[in-house]
């Protein structure tokens, strides 16, 4: 019998890394639980726009649309669950002001990633809907920070930015937000240097651009600069510099926070506090987070939403 | 703090414009790295943290530091712009100029560039930088994929144009080809792991800031 070749990008798991998997799996359950969240069971499939709603084409360049034959419509293989748990609460679950959800399930996306080759991913993550500011990000930091460790891994970092401070910074620029993020996520001086030739922006909103270009965006540079540029960029500063001097004191011991303006999310939804994870060892961020408040707009259910994910395969 | 610092740099000639640049940094490898065999050499301790060099071709380099296997290292533009590395370049060192060229054989360039629409061989070592600039000018390019020596393939008529590093030019003048486009500028530019850049995050500042100053003190000598 000819053997059929494996699918670009997909793998099976079996044995140990199967056990292993559902092993850790079931521990971050438990810490989720304990937190107070409750699982949310998302389908494997979705409309196209519900995918992409408040996502724009940032999700639709990585799904993977088919049609269905009994539904006489398109359909979607999901490539990020967060959209889906903002439909579900916008929704199903009108009910509760506040929502703590997570989830954990195999997500797909159309093209296989740069550097694993990988297209499969087992996303897991937890979302604090109906609490806005300080309180709700602090607690998802928190079981960020617990979930690393629950996973093994050591001295865990989280680097937080805020997205509005890139949007405040950039203000008034016919560049799109996707693009400077692309450039900031480089981290490179000339090529940020070679976007900025052709923006009509203030030298001071450039020269701040530079600084996050060249890694210099920490929170000495951010308290010196806060009020240099305009309103809404002072209005993120304090709400970032505040949230950062909050968790600190709260996850002391924990895990180790650093404000990082350039940080960028994974998907562009986020449009408050986004942050990212590192630990020793690994050599690339292990989860992405942050506050969507835009995105549950979008579903038609104004309300704060923050939260983060990971792909749990590539935490075995 | 970490136990180790790894920083990937490249062999051959860049390596010689690159030590004055970590002397500076006081990053000094303890062994002549120019003429070791050893492919991986220990430098200085800095702040506990014990500091080793890998010396590796410089087109792995990036891959070195995307996989976390070098912390930092020093990378030509021209392999970063062709691979795209999920990797920092906070620093454009100055050193091993040169550009990324379209060159021809005379009697071809100068009847002028390929028409819109046209269909053309192109040899070259950077077939994602070659594809999309054909792309952007709507000219249907076959790439040929080489590994050196890209100056011999208009010479057997294996391709009309190749897209190929330039420094001097007398390689193409030798072989009959002459220039038609610049597409990029390139230099070396140090790369970080964005992991190392978090959780090294004290010790790599400064090392950058020690790096940028000496490519500042070099440029105004």
């Amino acid at each position: 019998m000819s053997v059929l070749k494996p699918i670009l990008g997909l793998e099976d798991a079996f044995g140990e890394q199967a056990s292993h998997l559902r092993a850790l799996q079931f521990q971050l359950f438990e810490i989720y639980n304990k937190a107070g969240f409750s699982e949310v069971i998302p389908p494997l499939v979705e409309r196209p726009q519900s995918l992409v709603s408040g996502a724009g084409r940032f999700l639709s360049d990585q799904t993977l649309v088919f049609s269905d034959p009994a539904d006489a419509g398109q359909l979607a293989i999901r490539p990020d669950i967060t959209p889906q748990v903002a439909r579900i609460a916008a929704t199903r679950m009108q009910s509760s002001d506040a929502l703590k959800l997570y989830y954990s399930g195999q997500v797909m996306l159309a093209r296989p990633d740069a550097r694993s080759g990988s297209r499969q991913q087992w996303q897991t993550g937890v979302e604090y809907l109906g609490v806005s500011g300080e309180a709700g990000d602090v607690e998802v930091m928190h079981l960020a920070g617990l979930s690393m460790q629950a996973a093994g891994f050591s001295s865990p970092v989280l680097q937080v930015g805020h997205m509005g401070l890139i949007s405040a910074l950039t203000e008034g620029s016919e560049t799109t937000l996707e693009t400077w993020v692309k450039t900031l996520s480089r981290r490179s001086p000339e090529d940020m240097l070679n976007q900025l030739a052709n923006e009509d922006l203030p030298q001071v909103n450039k020269d701040a651009l530079m600084a996050l270009a060249a890694g210099q965006g920490d929170d000495v540079w951010l308290a010196e600069i806060a009020n240099q540029i305009n309103d809404d960029f002072a209005t993120a500063a304090q709400e970032l510099l505040q949230l950062v001097q909050t968790v600190e004191s709260r996850l002391v011991g924990e895990v180790t926070i650093q404000i990082e303006v350039a940080v960028v999310p994974r998907f562009l939804y986020h449009s408050g506090m986004v942050f990212s994870g590192f630990a020793d060892g690994s050599s690339r961020a292990l989860l992405h987070g942050g506050r969507y408040d835009e995105m549950m707009k979008a579903h038609g259910r104004a309300m704060p939403a923050t939260g983060f994910s990971f792909d749990l395969w590539a935490w075995l | 703090m970490a136990d180790m610092l790894t920083i990937a740099l490249s062999k051959g000639r860049i390596l010689e414009q690159t030590l004055p640049l970590l002397a500076h940094a006081n990053l000094t490898p303890i062994e002549d790295v120019q003429t070791t065999r050893k492919l991986m050499v220990n430098g200085p301790v800095v702040d506990g943290t014990q500091v080793r060099f890998l010396i590796i071709r410089a087109a792995d380099v990036c891959t070195y530091v995307e996989q976390g296997a070098a912390d930092m290292g020093i990378s030509g533009r021209d392999l970063l712009l062709e691979h795209k590395p999920h990797v920092y370049e906070p620093l454009d060192l100055k050193i091993g100029c040169c550009r990324v060229c379209v060159c021809g054989p005379k009697a071809l360039v100068e009847q002028g560039k390929p028409k819109a629409g046209s269909r053309i061989c192109v040899a070259t070592k950077y077939d994602r930088l070659a594809e999309e600039y054909y792309l952007s000018q709507g000219i249907q390019a076959e790439i040929i994929h080489l590994y050196g020596g890209m100056e011999l393939a208009p010479l057997v008529g294996m391709a009309e144009r190749i897209v190929d590093i330039v420094e001097t030019g007398s390689t193409l003048r030798a072989n009959g080809l002459v220039e038609e486009t610049t597409l990029y500028d390139i230099s070396s530019r140090l790369i970080v792991n964005p992991a190392s850049a978090a959780t090294k995050r004290s010790l790599i500042k400064p090392i950058i800031e020690q790096l940028r100053e000496a490519v500042q003190r070099r440029e105004n000598a």
